[in-house]
């Protein structure tokens, strides 16, 4: 990305802590849910 | 009639705020915790949820259990007015007010975490604001502070979601760092009347904005950078009290030993492992055929970001303060330590390295405060 290129968008959030949240992310990786109930024994 | 505080309460209260664990937010992190527990232990039995599959190699048969659930903001302020920890006393100090939660968590087996060597639970979080919000207001309660929604992705180990209490230290240490964010910016609105963390919030974009799709060893050194940040350094330090607080600390070797199992710990340790020489290779080194293939616009990526660096700086100032983020023009880095990319990384080692060193020495400092609580 070039710095022009940069946008921020109308009602921009400023949120914490990215790159540790995408560490965990990948240290966990899943697929995306099913919504298949739980069968519990 | 308010009570006064004896000798005792005044003292431990100048060495939490000396410290870096400011007495204000004690109250709502313990509160914020207990709903969330509450929450969570509530959605495992009533909630049906979600199965997903595991990516994690090995365990591809295997299936993890997601559960999602927000707590309004009404309903968050609710809980924290209504519980026996309140104290509106405490509050007005730090007068969090309506605040959205938003939880997701997932189950998987134990065994994942052993495979990973990390302890459960193991927890993602934000806080989150939209600057041009950004008010404290006065109602018939009094004044309010109401900007803060936080996020919590928390991955638990089967085992553990049968005792949460076995989680409770690690999930409290990580609101609290949410929380702290969330106090630094209420201190700083009514020291200051300014709006976000400054240079902090520019070099906090530019970690996201310039992350690499060829060089990884390039986003590790983003996320130095990161963990560099001052507001995210302050945040460390109340996460790791709490970390550390009901450990049964009773000498520095107990210290020592519940230190070196914290996320705190492994940060240090993860800066003050930058390596020049190996930054410097991941842009010019050629040793393998893939490297022959993407080392063209890994270079071509790197000298950009290199030459571009206070532009970038620069215009996401701009950007910021244009959604109402309150950012100085400052200077960014000089010509000189952008004169090659040895010389940039060498100021970068410099920096991390003096990082990692008072991070050891604020957690020292902890030690000290473990010992007299």
């Amino acid at each position: 990305m070039k710095p022009q290129e940069i946008k921020f968008p109308k009602n921009y959030l400023e949120k914490t802590d990215e790159p540790r949240n995408k560490l965990i992310r990948d240290m966990f990786p899943i697929n995306e849910k099913k919504n298949e109930p739980k069968t519990k024994d | 009639m308010k009570k006064r505080m004896n000798l005792k309460q005044r003292i431990k209260l100048v060495l939490n705020e000396a410290l870096g664990i400011p007495d204000d937010i004690d109250m709502i992190v313990n509160i914020y915790t207990n709903l969330i527990i509450e929450k969570i232990e509530k959605a495992f039995e009533e909630q049906e949820p979600d199965e997903v599959t595991i990516n994690v190699p090995g365990f591809d048969d295997e299936v993890a259990y997601g559960y999602e659930f927000s707590i309004k903001g009404e309903d968050s302020w609710n809980y924290m007015r209504k519980s026996p920890l309140f104290s509106k006393e405490k509050w007005e100090k730090f007068p969090s007010y309506k605040n959205k939660i938003k939880v997701n968590f997932t189950v998987f087996p134990d065994e994942v975490f052993e495979t990973k060597n990390v302890s459960s639970p193991q927890v993602g979080a934000s806080h989150i604001f939209q600057p041009e919000k950004f008010k404290i207001k006065n109602i018939k309660i009094g004044e309010v502070y109401n900007i803060s929604s936080y996020e919590f992705d928390i991955n638990i180990s089967e085992s553990q979601i049968q005792n949460l209490q076995l989680a409770l230290p690690k999930l409290k240490s990580v609101i609290s760092h949410e929380i702290f964010h969330s106090y630094q910016l209420f201190i700083k609105y009514k020291k200051s009347g300014l709006v976000g963390y400054g240079k902090g919030s520019v070099y906090n974009s530019l970690t996201q904005l310039t992350k690499s799709q060829f060089n990884e060893e390039w986003n590790k050194f983003l996320m130095r950078i990161y963990f560099s940040l001052k507001f995210e350094q302050q945040a460390r330090i109340p996460q790791l009290y709490y970390e550390l607080k009901d450990k049964n600390i009773n000498s520095y070797d107990d210290f020592m030993n519940e230190l070196k199992k914290t996320e705190y710990y492994n940060e240090i340790k993860y800066l003050k492992s930058f390596s020049t020489k190996e930054m410097v290779n991941s842009i010019i080194k050629i040793e393998s055929f893939y490297d022959l293939i993407t080392q063209g616009p890994k270079s071509k990526e790197f000298f950009e970001n290199l030459e571009n660096w206070n532009e970038f700086l620069k215009v996401i100032s701009e950007k910021l303060r244009n959604v109402g983020m309150d950012v100085k023009d400052f200077r960014g880095l000089s010509p000189k330590v952008r004169e090659n990319p040895e010389i940039f990384f060498n100021y970068w080692g410099k920096v991390f390295n003096k990082n990692a060193d008072d991070m050891f020495r604020a957690a020292a400092k902890i030690y000290d405060k473990l010992k007299k609580d």
